[in-house]
């Protein structure tokens, strides 16, 4: 090789994908490390409006990025959670807040109280306890107090790539605009050694990075990578997106509202909104599929409705030899608790913790592929726990979901709530007990019993420990903003003394 | 800004309602929200739809009164020109308000609030809201349970129209209105039931709606629909005797 251990860094692809790598990269390594990234103008990104989790607040951290600038560059929006319609049963309505609601004790979360308040009469809901939740309902988001709420963002992804390519360059990577067709791998050891463009330009490489999407064109058709296919799981292949006007402040959560045959999807950007229906093309046809996105969209279409096609499921070696696999090419699960990113963050950190040395190393290999592995498969079955666990029998669609074979480790977990409320949190999961915990109540799935700790308090107690954390709920709401005020003010269009609504 | 006040017998007690049906009276508005609950009462003389609610991301219930946003055709010379009064209608001034700082909608106890900015509002003429010793009156009490029935129909109304909006039963409707004239106008942000998907419902969303109590509420808004006939007429008759 031209230049020893791991210097030259090829990106292929640019998308949200490849600018995040190169961003993570770059900022990382300096001048040490040698990075190009080669994308093609030609080639669309499959990025819409997109909704995240708290953890991107890290990834900005790593970068050095500034919140507001973040914000304004992006025409984002906070957000605190995701409100589900109509999962379990038509009509039902719940929460899923990034906050964990109440306070735990060290043997008990806060549910087994709540859920013991319920079995004396105390009816407040158990979304009444949450603080994100309950912001998110009064369409309020600010930072009043000492509990500040957790929070992700929404934005443009267009937009985003735009600024993380502007940080890149700042750091010097270089951009190659250019189409790839071919990749060279070495006769001996299999590895990547270089690709060439449509220009005939040969660009060459120690480590190569693939943000090419589905087709995966250097980690399955040259390295033959391999797929699992978790479509028998779930379901939906295709995806229908279009951006409509605001017709209201944008609101400071996730839509995720249950169709005939698939779930629909409202982000609200500063000033639009990104809409989108995911289903299953057995069950209904594009045209249909059509006709139900633009019947429950507010505000004029801004663009016409684009289509997506994809399998879930998830590349086997998603690092295999000098090459890593990165958003798309990785594998796909459909952004219900709006994964997307934060997959390719945490692929992204946990290569470079892994980076290697001075050659690939097998054992590291593996250790990150298997990693990777569970944590994708802990988040498919969150989301298979949506669809599952319902009541609907308005069409066969669902009904079929709830009577399909699970993931064993999906089972156990529905078993082991349902006996006595009981969740525990695998090491490298994403999602933390108190996601399980109000999924599954939200979707019906009730607890035959709660932890017998909680019987330590009397009912007298147990119901003024409910009342004053409701309250402190209530109290802390109040402090905060409008959120559309909020996002006013930091792009300092008012002054903090008009926050207050 | 309406201007908002909790209703109490020393503030307002000689606060007197004279109500007049007419246009210029607080009461020109193109649509009345309405509630579930009085679908089977409006139907025969209003043409009866959803409206979309951004800023709740709901679908209302709503009667159709107008064809302009300031036009209600059902507005005489201080008499309401129909039998039936929609509740929204019935019950201003008053309106609810919650006590104590409530952060939701529905959180606090509900309690009368009065409008005084509404044209309605009087010292001298009209009904009495209070007795002369501060006792309820009659229309008072009327009031009491009109805003009752209101706030419970805020909760029955969304769950319907989510459990609709769920079987993809609630569609745009695009409507261009000729008057008698020529004159055309088109009707933008209503909704109406979808009766292509509603033939196609199984047995087991059909038997759901029923248990709910809502296959009644459909028929009641399909039924309504020949009033829309009607109302285009009231329209005709008011263009006739204004161009003569």
């Amino acid at each position: 090789m031209a230049a020893p251990g791991m210097h030259r860094i090829v990106i292929v692809g640019g998308g949200t994908a490849g600018w995040m790598a190169a961003a993570a990269l770059s900022r990382t390594f300096g001048e040490a490390k040698d990075i190009c990234l080669i994308e093609s103008d030609e080639i669309g990104t499959v990025g819409v409006g997109e909704a995240t989790i708290p953890a991107i607040k890290n990834f900005h951290l790593l970068l050095g990025l500034d919140e507001r600038e973040f914000l304004n560059a992006v025409n984002g929006t906070f957000k605190l959670g995701i409100e589900f319609d109509h999962w379990g049963q038509l009509g039902d309505r719940y929460f899923h807040p990034f906050g964990p609601p109440g306070t735990d004790s060290w043997a008990a979360q806060f549910h087994h109280y709540w859920l013991k308040g319920q079995s004396i009469g105390e009816n407040t809901g158990f979304n009444d306890f949450s603080v994100e939740a309950s912001l998110a309902r009064a369409g309020r988001f600010g930072m009043e107090g000492d509990r500040k709420p957790n929070y992700a963002y929404h934005f443009d992804a267009g937009l985003y790539a735009k600024l993380l390519r502007r940080l890149s360059e700042s750091w010097r990577v270089r951009r190659i605009e250019g189409k790839v067709v071919d990749v060279k791998l070495t006769t001996e050891s299999g590895m990547i050694e270089s690709v060439r463009l449509e220009s005939g330009e040969l660009v060459a490489g120690d480590f190569f990075i693939d943000c090419t999407g589905f087709r995966g064109l250097l980690i399955e058709q040259a390295l033959h990578s391999g797929w699992e296919d978790w479509s028998h799981w779930l379901k939906s292949d295709s995806a229908l997106a279009v951006q409509t006007e605001s017709v209201a402040p944008p609101a400071p959560f996730t839509r995720a509202t249950a169709r005939s045959a698939g779930w629909q999807w409202k982000i609200p950007l500063q000033h639009r909104v990104g809409n989108g229906l995911v289903y299953c093309s057995d069950y209904i046809d594009d045209d249909e599929a059509r006709k139900l996105l633009l019947d429950n969209v507010d505000g004029q279409t801004i663009t016409e409705p684009r289509q997506l096609r994809f399998k879930t499921g998830r590349r086997l070696m998603q690092w295999n030899k000098n090459c890593l696999a990165l958003g798309l090419s990785s594998g796909f699960l459909e952004p219900l608790e709006s994964t997307s990113i934060h997959l390719i963050q945490n692929s992204l950190i946990r290569f470079i913790k892994l980076f290697p040395a001075h050659q690939i190393e097998q054992a590291e290999v593996d250790q990150f592929n298997d990693d990777v592995r569970l944590e994708f498969e802990r988040i498919r079955d969150f989301i298979i726990l949506h669809y599952h666990v319902n009541q609907r029998n308005d069409s066969p669609y669902w009904v079929e979901l709830r009577e399909m074979d699970l993931p064993d480790t999906l089972a156990h977990k529905i078993e082991l709530f349902k006996s006595n409320g009981r969740v525990f949190r695998d090491q490298y999961e994403l999602f933390a007990e108190q996601s399980w915990v109000v999924v599954m109540m939200g979707q019906g799935l009730k607890p035959g019993g709660f932890h017998p700790i909680v019987d330590n308090l009397s009912d007298a107690d147990l119901r003024r420990f409910l009342q004053q954390t409701r309250a402190s709920v209530d109290q802390l709401v109040q402090l905060q903003p409008m959120h559309d005020a909020y996002l006013r003010h930091l792009q300092g269009v008012e002054g903090t003394e008009s926050l207050r609504a | 800004m309406a201007r908002h006040e909790l209703l109490d017998n020393i503030t307002h007690k000689d606060l007197k309602i004279n109500l007049r049906y007419q246009p210029g009276a607080g009461f020109d508005h193109q649509m009345a929200r309405i509630f579930p609950i009085e679908l089977g009462a409006l139907q025969a003389e209003y043409p009866l739809f959803f409206a979309r609610n951004t800023d709740r991301d709901q679908y209302d219930l709503v009667a159709l009164l107008g064809f302009e946003s300031d036009e209600n055709l059902y507005l005489g010379q201080g008499d309401w020109l129909a039998k039936s009064l929609p509740l929204s209608i019935e019950r201003q001034p008053f309106l609810i308000g919650f006590e104590g700082q409530a952060t939701s909608p529905g959180s606090g106890q509900p309690v009368i609030h009065v409008d005084m900015d509404h044209p309605s509002i009087s010292e001298e003429h009209g009904e009495r809201v209070f007795l002369p010793h501060g006792g309820e009156s009659v229309l008072l009490e009327r009031m009491n349970e009109v805003l009752g029935l209101i706030h419970a129909g805020h909760g029955e109304s969304d769950a319907f129209s989510r459990t609709l909006s769920g079987l993809d039963l609630i569609e745009p409707l695009n409507l261009e209105v000729t008057f008698a004239n020529g004159e055309k106008t088109t009707l933008n942000g209503l909704y109406a039931i979808n009766e292509d998907n509603l033939r196609q419902l199984n047995a087991e969303s059909l038997d759901l709606l029923h248990q709910r109590g809502y296959l009644q509420h459909i028929y009641m808004l399909l039924a309504s629909l020949p009033q829309l006939g009607a109302l285009i007429e009231r329209k005709n008759q008011k263009l006739q005797s204004q161009s003569e």
